[in-house]
């Protein structure tokens, strides 16, 4: 292999609908895909995986593919929160880790010492008690483990653990390689099928015909993947603490002396024009113990609209069992840099402009800001005309 | 007239005007031009000119009828760019039957950041976002797609809201366009309208084995503002943009 490396790859198969259903356990026994607020399917289940659903096709085309399929709004589903506790369980067992997508992650295993079978159970049980069912690949670098945590996934098994990785590589179907639909027809034109007759074909003809991405997935195929695990850079956080004499269950209250704290932890940052992207609570109940809670924004956000928002989502997301809370702490998460805009080159009227958006945000507010919408060319020379533009709503 | 006989007039009329009061009599101003009807060009020469004034009037309700390919939503789609022509023009697509397709509105020449696309949940939606968004005064142009997709049983709800439409859309400079189907009647809407185009299509515009686009006869069922009864026929060519005839 010629780099020292062991790599794990850990994933919960169709992750967005996993949680989906444990959210609402009446979403089983239809196939299921979860839209996005671009009208895109962001997470598909099995069934409708399997009816030829994919992630970031539009909702006609799914709806089209898979009939029966439940298409429901991402949005109503703890998805990014259930990924962001998914890393939050996991990071503690390797010494790097790196998030690949929807409910995906490398673990970089290759300085632990010990019973590596022993480990891998030890993951997917911390995975299995948030209540999802893992599959692990390992080998020698992230292409390999990936394929092998596919394998085991698709097969419903924990653990694909290949003893010789070139060897369980060249096994395997050709599509696994991350080339586009162009270079996949070209192969499976020349009767190539598999990652080992891909691995031997001449380096300089796969350099010639399918240029430098060719020539790198060629040496994935030969096991040459010498990618480290890069961790994610995580964005500094602020948290207050709130400790009550005597055990506070009003609602109201709580909101107010978390919208008070959260007001002086912000003021600092919209001076530096920063935004966060997660409010997340730590509720101390009266029986002892503690509860978290949290909110992700969809864009980072420091306004005090925003934040009162996702204050009280979080609260309400809190399980409260009849206990009143003795002790909140509050974090303002995932603080970066306000974005810029982007400016329009058509100058509205601004009287126009404000009466619209008057008339606008009381009818989002009525009706929903999804019933309101501008769409934009994105892709113009997509053969798909419902590829060419993407939509955004009207934001309150 | 003679000077004495002018002077005799003017002694009369200011003395009557001392006795029974300045508007007992007076004289009526000189003639002056008409003034023209704000209005959307519909962008096909032939059928402005036959609407007498120069398109579909602002401030009225409009009706665009005809089957599935008569061209209704492409004629619906270059008033959009025509109304946009204005520098600030705001314009909004009530999609209804959510088949809107922005990149063939672009095709016509539809500005997309300044279109509004409104998704409403149901046909009730529908049109209380109508009179909303009419009652702002703010849109060049709305178009309706379509009464064809509105639910059994929500005639009596059209009419009603039909009527308060009437009303208010008189008071903004909004042309509203609703987009029908001829098997379906609204008897309200056929009343309330201030024009009524029918579309129907005619044939192929062909090019060797190509097609290249189609022509459609319009036919003006109803003009307040004007001659009804004219019939246009409008050529609509595929060239990767869509052009109407003469542009």
């Amino acid at each position: 292999m010629g780099f020292n490396q062991q790599i794990a790859y850990l994933w919960v198969p169709y992750f967005g609908a996993a949680v989906a259903r444990q959210v609402d356990p009446a979403l089983d026994g239809r196939p299921l895909a979860l839209i996005d607020d671009q009208g895109r399917v962001l997470a598909a289940d099995a069934r409708a995986a399997g009816a030829g659903v994919a992630a970031g096709m539009a909702e006609r085309a799914a709806a089209l593919r898979c009939p029966p399929a439940a298409l429901l709004p991402a949005a109503r589903y703890p998805i990014w929160e259930a990924q962001e506790a998914f890393w939050a369980r996991i990071k503690r067992y390797a010494d790097r880790w790196q998030p690949d997508g929807l409910g995906c992650v490398y673990l970089d295993i290759t300085r632990m010492n010990g019973d590596l079978l022993g480990w891998c159970q030890a993951v997917a049980l911390a995975v299995r008690e948030l209540g999802w069912q893992p599959a692990l690949g390992t080998t020698g670098s992230k292409f390999g483990a990936s394929v092998a945590g596919q394998v085991a996934g698709g097969n419903a098994a924990l653990l694909m653990m290949p003893v010789t990785q070139r060897t369980f590589l060249a096994t395997q179907p050709v599509g696994t390689l991350p080339l586009d639909v162009d270079a996949l027809t070209q192969l499976s034109h020349l009767g190539i099928r598999t990652l080992g007759q891909f691995a031997r074909l001449p380096p300089a003809g796969v350099l010639a015909r399918f240029g430098a991405p060719g020539r790198t997935a060629q040496r994935w195929a030969q096991g040459l993947d010498d990618r480290p695990v890069v961790p994610p850079w995580e964005a500094p956080e602020v948290s207050a603490r709130a400790e009550f004499d005597s055990p506070l269950a009003d609602r109201e209250r709580l909101l107010a002396i978390l919208g008070r704290h959260a007001e002086r932890l912000l003021v600092p940052l919209r001076e530096r024009f920063q935004v966060i992207s997660r409010v997340a609570l730590s509720v101390t109940r009266a029986d002892g113990r503690v509860v978290p809670a949290g909110y992700t924004f969809a864009l980072p956000a420091a306004a005090p609209g925003p934040v009162r928002f996702a204050l009280a989502t979080a609260l309400d997301r809190v399980t409260w069992d009849g206990q009143p809370a003795s002790e909140i702490t509050l974090t303002l998460a995932g603080i970066t840099d306000l974005p810029g805009r982007q400016l329009t080159l058509f100058d509205l009227n601004p009287d126009s402009r404000a009466r619209l958006q008057a008339t606008l945000d009381q009818l989002a507010a009525r009706f929903g800001p999804d019933a309101f919408r501008f769409a934009s060319l994105t892709d113009p020379d997509n053969p798909l005309p419902e590829r060419r533009v993407s939509w955004r709503t009207y934001n309150v | 007239m003679p000077f004495r006989r002018q002077r005799k007039l003017d002694s009369l009329v200011t003395r009557l005007q001392a006795q029974y009061g300045p508007r007992a009599i007076h004289r009526d101003p000189p003639p002056r031009a008409p003034a023209p009807i704000p209005h959307v060009s519909t962008t096909f020469p032939a059928l402005d000119a036959a609407l007498g004034i120069g398109g579909l009037p602002r401030g009225r309700i409009s009706e665009i009828s005809g089957r599935v390919t008569s061209g209704k939503l492409t004629l619906a789609a270059k008033i959009l760019s025509a109304a946009q022509r204005e520098p600030d023009a705001l314009v909004a697509w009530l999609d209804l039957g959510r088949t809107c397709d922005p990149d063939y509105l672009y095709r016509c020449g539809v500005d997309l950041e300044r279109l509004l696309v409104v998704r409403p949940e149901d046909s009730a939606d529908a049109l209380t976002i109508l009179l909303h968004l009419v009652e702002s005064n703010t849109l060049a142009l709305l178009v309706f797609d379509s009464l064809s997709d509105l639910r059994q049983g929500d005639e009596s709800r059209l009419a009603g809201a039909l009527e308060r439409l009437a009303t208010i859309v008189t008071q903004t400079q909004t042309a509203v366009i609703f987009l029908s189907d001829p098997g379906i009647q609204f008897r309200t809407l056929a009343h309330l309208a201030t024009v009524r185009l029918e579309l129907r299509f005619e044939r192929w515009i062909e090019l060797g084995p190509d097609v290249r686009g189609y022509e459609g006869q319009v036919k003006i069922v109803k003009h307040k503002l004007g001659r009804a009864g004219a019939e246009v026929l409008i050529r609509i060519a595929f060239n990767g943009t869509v052009s109407g005839y003469g542009l």
